[in-house]
């Protein structure tokens, strides 16, 4: 099957390792459909930062970061 | 429990008027970056912070810059002159600027911001061109990648 042309942006975004295809499925989600997915996302990484932290004895502050 | 979603919630909720920056407005656009924190552009004033002091107060807000961890409710007590706020809660973190450094003031952000909705609310979202702009300014390896979708976003919106 013939691969739609790629736009510049596309195709940069595409070298770069961006997944064009799920970045394109979050585009058909409503603004609350898209916070409510960013909020499990964010739940499960800092389930898994806390379990990571657990294991190697790291206290739970010093692994904090953000924007 | 910390949620952004819940912040957002009682943000949106309250009668402070702010633009989402940052990296959560890239997810709001449609970037598939997982962010820690709510960045928002205000016009810095004391009343905007006593309206944020009142908003946030039962989420124990402490400035999270501060080694001491100070109570954003008692801290400062002088409140003009201040440019940035970076404030955690129960909720979770909250970073409140009163301009986008090389981008534009609180007035110019929320001139060019768009209207969008969350839970019956109306919020302000800053620009496209403005959100990849102050990206592009702050160029860390993940705001590059941010640039990368957000340009993708902007050739989508403009069909």
């Amino acid at each position: 099957m013939m691969q739609p042309r790629l736009t510049r942006a596309e195709q940069e975004a595409v070298d770069y390792g961006i997944d064009l295809n799920l970045l394109l499925l979050n585009l058909e989600l409503t603004v609350q459909q898209r916070i409510e997915q960013h909020q499990r996302a964010l739940d499960m990484v800092n389930e898994l930062k806390k379990n990571f932290d657990r294991l190697h004895g790291i206290p739970p502050e010093s692994s904090q970061n953000s924007d | 429990m910390e949620s952004l979603l819940n912040l957002l919630k009682i943000l949106t909720e309250s009668d402070i008027d702010f633009v989402i920056i940052g990296g959560f407005a890239a997810m709001i656009y449609g970037s598939s970056q997982v962010t820690q924190d709510i960045d928002l552009c205000i016009a810095m004033n004391p009343e905007n912070i006593e309206k944020f002091r009142k908003t946030l107060g039962p989420y124990h807000p402490v400035h999270r810059m501060t080694p001491q961890k100070l109570s954003f409710l008692k801290h400062p007590e002088e409140l003009k002159g201040i440019k940035n706020l970076y404030v955690k809660t129960d909720l979770g973190v909250l970073d409140i600027l009163g301009e986008l450094p090389g981008v534009g003031s609180y007035s110019e952000i929320a001139s060019r911001a768009i209207d969008t909705e969350f839970l019956g609310h109306k919020v302000k979202l800053v620009s496209i061109d403005d959100l990849i702009k102050s990206k592009k300014i702050v160029g860390r390896p993940k705001d590059h990648a941010t640039v990368l979708e957000l340009n993708v976003i902007r050739e989508r919106l403009k069909k």
